[in-house]
C-alpha cells in the first residue's frame, strides 16, 4: 500500500518517515525555536563517531583519531583476508603480521602503557584517564579486524605485568629497550601466560584458586635463579612474543606462591608446541608453551616473589576494560556492515532501510553499541581500576556485543553467512570476548568478590535486625 | 567431516533409500510429505542425523527434498537433485504470505514477488555440491510462483568459500547460465503453484527446524561430557551453579524446541500449516542458538577452538537461523498469515 504521506517529489525521505525538508521535520522544526534555546536543541548533521570523539578531552581525541586513521591504513586492507590465512610454522610471523607490527611499534601503539620518556603515551593522557587511551584502541583496532587487533593488543597483556611491579630496574632492564626497538621498528611483543591445559577459570578466580594445583612449577636452581618446567596453553601472541611472562608456582607450594617469570623466547627448554585453530581472531595465535626446565636468572622474577597471583589479579582487573572495548568495536564494526548493507541491498526496487523492520533493528544495534561504549568509558576514566567495574564491563559488553551481531546477521538474512560480508567474522570474533580474560561467569562472580566485605556486613546487619523476618 | 567423505556417505545413504533419488523408496526423507505422519518421521531422522553431523543431515534433506517436490510438481527425475526453496534474500516479506494464502495481490507485491523468485536472479545455497540438478523456484509469469528444473551444466555456480558454517558443504551463488533462463519449468495453475509453493517452504522448515534441534543436542551432549570430567575449585564443574545454569539453558532450550517442533508437524506440512511451522522456527532458532552457544560456554577456552566440536555447532545453528527467512521475516510471515486467516 502506498504512505498517505509519501514526501512530494523532489524531496527525499525513508519510508515511513516525514523529509527532513518537511516542516513536521523535528531537525527543521526546532529551527523556529527561540534562538535563546535553539543552542540547546539544534540538530547538526554530525557522524556519531566524530561526535564521540569531541566528546573526550583533546589529548584523548587526538589519540582515538590517531589510532583510527592507523587501521584504516594498516588493518583494513587486511581485514578478511588475514582471518582466512594458513597459519605460520610454528614460531614464526608471517610477513604481513610482520610489517602491521613494524608499524605499530613505529606508531608507538606497543609502548603506550608508559608515558613518555619511558613509553610513547602522552603524559597529559595520564591525567586524565590512565586506562582510557587502552579501550580507545582496542575499540578503533577491533572495529575493523578482531585477528589483527589482537595480534597487537595481546602484547599489552604481557607488558602490565612489568608495568605493574612497580620496579623501575624491572622497566628499564626488560621494558625500556623492547620499546625502544618497538619504536624503530623491531617489534618486540611480550605474552602473558597464565592459562594451563587443566586450569582456565582456576587462574581467574580466588575461590577456585584455592584448590588449584599449579602444573607448571619454578624450583630453585643451586647456582641461583629458577628452572621452569610446564604447559601453558591458550596464550595469545605465544607464538611471535620475544618474551613471556610466565605465572609459576614454587616447587612444593600452592598458588599462593605464584610467581612471575620472564622467559626469553630463545631460552633452551622453551617450545612453542602448537598453535589453535580458533573460531574467530585468527590472524592471531593461540599457543601452547612447553617449557622444559627452562632457567631463568634471578633478575627474570617479575614483581617480587609470591606477588604473581596479585600481579595476575592486578593485570585483569586493567586488561578487562580493553576487552569490554574490543567487544564495542565488534558491535560497532556489525552495525556498521548492517547499516551499510541496509543501504545498499535493494528489494524489489527499495532499500532495505526502508522497511520498517529494519529501521528497528538498526535502532537497537545503535543504541546497544552506544551504551556498551558509555559503561566502556565511564570504567576506563576511573583510578583505581576496580575490579568490580572492570568485570562488570568485561561481560555486559561482550554479551551485548554478540547480541548486536546476532541482529546484524538477523538483518543480513541468507547474505550474513557470507565471509565477504564481514558480519559473520564479527560475531565470531566477539564470541571470545565472552570467554577470554576469565568466562562471563567467572567475571559475573568477581563482582561480587570485590563487593563482598559490603555484603557481608549486610548480612550481619540483617542477622542482628533479626534476620528474615 | 571432509566434503568427500560426506559425499560419500551421501551416496551410501542414497544406495540404502534413506535419501531419495529418481524411483520411490518407502523410507527415503521427505517421501509421503506433507502427510504429518510422513513428514515426522523424516523430521526425527533428520535430526537424529543431525546429532551426529548437521552438514550431512542439510545435504540429505535438501537432496531429498529435491526429489519429493518433483514427485509432487509430475516430474520425472533422474541423478542427484537438490532443492533450493529460498528465493534471493529473506523470505518475501509480507508479500510471499499473502500469495502462498491466495489473497488479492497489490502492485508491489508482484514486484516483491518477481524480485525473490525472478528467473535470472542470483540466489544463495549451502549444500552438497555433487548434484546433478536444481530444482527452484520461479516466477515464470507475473503472479505465479512456477519451479525450474536446472541441469547442473546449465547453471551459473559462484562458489562462496569461508561461508560461517556447514564447512563440509558448499555454499554458492547460482543463476541460469544462460539469459534465456532455466532449461524447463513447470506449467501450474495458480492454484496448485500457490499449493506447491507453501508445501516446499513447509518441509524446508521442517527440515532446517529439526537439523538446527539435532545440532543443539549435539552440542549439549558434548558440554554435558565435559562438564562431567572437568573439575574445578575441587569438584566437578557440573556441580557448580554457573555451568548448571549454563546447561539447564541449553536443555530447557531444546526441550521447549522439541514441543514447538512436535506441535508443528501435528498438521499437513502444507500452505494453511505454514504460519505454525514458521512460528515454531522464529522462536526456535534464537533459542538453539542460544543453546549451542551455552554448550560452548561450559567449555571455556576449548570451546573456543575447533578440536573441541562446540564451536562449529554454534557457527552451524547461526547459518542455519539465517536459511529461508530469519525469526523477524519468518515472524512477518506468520503476522499476515494469520492477519489474512482472520
Amino acid at each position: 500500500m502506498a504512505d498517505p504521506v509519501a514526501p512530494p517529489p523532489g524531496q527525499r525521505a525513508l519510508d515511513g518517515h516525514v523529509a527532513p525538508t518537511s516542516r513536521l521535520s523535528p531537525h527543521l522544526a526546532f529551527g523556529r525555536l527561540s534562538p535563546v534555546i535553539r543552542p540547546l536543541v539544534r540538530y547538526e548533521r554530525r557522524d556519531p563517531w566524530d561526535q564521540d570523539t569531541e566528546c573526550l578531552p583533546k589529548p584523548l581525541a587526538d589519540y582515538r583519531r590517531r589510532v583510527r586513521a592507523f587501521a584504516v591504513r594498516h588493518l583494513r586492507p587486511r581485514a578478511l583476508g588475514a582471518d582466512l590465512e594458513p597459519h605460520p610454522p610454528l614460531g614464526e610471523c608471517s610477513r604481513a603480521n610482520l610489517d602491521l607490527l613494524r608499524a605499530a611499534g613505529q606508531e608507538g601503539l606497543l609502548s603506550d602503557l608508559l608515558p613518555r620518556p619511558f613509553g610513547s603515551m602522552h603524559p597529559r593522557l595520564l591525567s586524565h584517564a590512565p586506562f582510557l587511551p587502552q579501550a580507545l584502541k582496542a575499540e578503533e583496532l577491533a572495529a575493523v579486524d578482531g585477528g589483527l587487533m589482537l595480534l597487537v593488543c595481546a602484547h599489552d597483556l604481557g607488558v602490565a605485568p612489568l608495568v605493574l611491579s612497580g620496579d623501575m630496574r624491572t622497566v628499564r632492564r626488560h621494558l625500556l629497550p623492547a620499546f625502544r626497538a618497538s619504536e624503530k621498528g623491531e617489534p618486540h611483543l611480550f605474552a602473558y601466560a597464565i592459562t594451563e591445559p587443566a586450569a582456565g577459570s582456576d587462574v581467574e578466580d580466588g575461590h577456585g584458586a584455592a584448590l588449584h594445583r599449579p602444573g607448571v612449577v619454578a624450583r630453585r636452581l643451586p647456582g641461583g635463579g629458577y628452572g621452569i618446567r610446564g604447559r601453558k596453553c591458550f596464550i595469545s601472541g605465544g607464538d611471535i612474543a620475544r618474551a613471556v611472562v610466565v605465572f609459576a608456582a614454587l616447587e612444593g607450594e600452592g598458588v599462593e606462591s605464584w610467581t612471575a617469570f620472564l622467559v626469553h623466547r630463545g631460552a633452551p627448554g622453551f617450545r612453542v608446541a602448537r598453535t589453535e585453530l580458533k573460531m574467530g581472531m585468527r590472524a592471531s595465535g593461540a599457543a601452547e608453551l612447553e617449557l622444559d626446565d627452562v632457567s631463568v636468572a634471578e633478575d627474570a622474577v617479575i614483581g617480587g616473589l609470591r606477588n604473581g597471583w596479585a600481579l595476575n589479579r592486578a593485570t585483569l582487573n586493567m586488561s578487562r576494560i580493553p576487552v569490554a572495548a574490543m567487544a564495542v568495536g565488534f558491535a560497532r564494526a556489525a552495525t556498521e556492515a548492517a547499516t551499510s548493507f541496509a543501504c545498499r541491498f535493494h528489494l524489489a526496487g527499495k532499500p532495505l532501510v526502508d522497511f520498517q523492520e529494519v529501521q528497528l533493528a538498526l535502532a537497537q544495534m545503535m543504541a546497544e553499541t552506544a551504551a556498551a561504549r558509555s559503561m566502556v568509558w565511564q570504567t576506563a576514566s576511573r583510578r583505581p581500576a576496580r575490579q568490580a567495574e572492570a568485570s562488570a564491563a568485561k561481560f555486559y559488553c561482550s554479551d551485548a556485543a554478540r547480541r548486536v551481531c546476532e541482529m546484524a546477521m538477523d538483518l543480513m538474512s541468507n547474505q550474513s553467512v557470507l565471509h565477504e560480508n564481514g558480519v559473520e567474522k564479527a560475531l565470531r570474533d566477539a564470541r571470545l570476548t565472552q570467554i577470554f580474560e576469565g568466562t562471563n561467569e567467572i567475571n559475573r562472580l568477581g563482582v561480587i568478590e570485590d563487593d563482598q566485605e559490603r555484603l557481608l556486613d549486610a548480612v550481619e546487619a540483617a542477622r542482628r535486625q533479626g534476620g528474615d523476618r | 567431516m571432509r566434503a568427500e567423505d560426506l559425499r560419500a556417505l551421501l551416496d551410501d545413504a542414497r544406495s540404502l533409500g534413506i535419501v531419495s533419488v529418481g524411483e520411490q523408496s518407502a523410507g527415503a526423507l521427505w517421501e509421503g510429505a506433507p502427510d504429518p505422519w510422513a513428514a515426522s518421521l523424516s523430521v526425527q531422522i533428520l535430526r537424529r542425523l543431525a546429532r551426529t553431523s548437521a552438514g550431512f543431515a542439510l545435504a540429505a534433506h535438501r537432496s531429498s527434498l529435491a526429489v519429493s517436490i518433483a514427485r509432487r510438481l509430475n516430474v520425472s527425475t533422474q541423478g542427484k537433485g537438490v532443492a533450493a526453496a529460498q528465493g534471493r534474500f529473506g523470505l518475501g516479506r509480507l508479500s510471499l504470505a499473502r500469495y502462498v494464502a491466495g489473497a488479492p495481490l497489490e502492485d508491489e507485491d508482484l514486484a516483491m514477488i518477481a524480485d525473490y523468485y525472478a528467473a535470472s536472479g542470483e540466489r544463495l545455497l549451502t549444500a552438497d555440491d555433487g548434484f546433478d540438478w536444481l530444482l527452484a523456484p520461479v516466477v515464470a509469469t507475473a503472479g505465479i510462483v512456477d519451479w525450474a528444473i536446472h541441469p547442473r551444466d546449465a547453471l551459473s555456480l559462484r562458489r562462496l568459500d569461508h561461508a560461517h558454517g556447514f564447512d563440509e558443504l558448499a555454499t554458492f551463488a547460482f543463476r541460469p547460465a544462460s539469459k534465456a533462463g532455466p532449461r524447463r519449468t513447470t506449467a501450474l495453475d495458480s492454484a496448485t503453484a500457490r499449493a506447491r509453493l507453501g508445501e516446499a517452504l513447509a518441509l524446508e522448515a521442517l527440515g532446517l527446524l529439526a537439523i538446527a534441534l539435532g545440532a543443539a543436542e549435539h552440542a549439549y551432549g558434548i558440554a554435558r561430557s565435559y562438564a562431567s570430567t572437568r573439575s574445578q575449585g575441587g569438584r566437578r564443574i557440573e556441580r557448580h551453579p554457573a555451568v548448571q545454569l549454563l546447561l539447564s539453558s541449553s536443555f530447557t532450550a531444546i526441550t521447549t524446541v522439541d514441543a514447538l517442533l512436535e506441535s508443528a508437524t501435528r498438521r499437513p506440512a502444507d500452505a494453511a500449516g505454514l504460519p505454525r511451522i514458521l512460528g515454531a522456527r522464529a522462536e526456535a532458532h534464537p533459542l538453539l542458538c542460544r543453546a549451542a552457544n551455552d554448550a560452548l560456554q561450559v567449555l571455556g577456552g576449548t570451546g573456543y577452538m575447533r578440536d573441541a566440536g562446540a564451536e562449529k555447532i554454534v557457527r552451524d545453528e547461526n547459518h542455519l537461523r539465517a536459511c529461508c527467512g530469519s525469526p523477524a521475516e519468518l515472524s512477518l510471515f506468520v503476522a499476515e498469515a494469520e492477519r489474512l486467516h482472520g
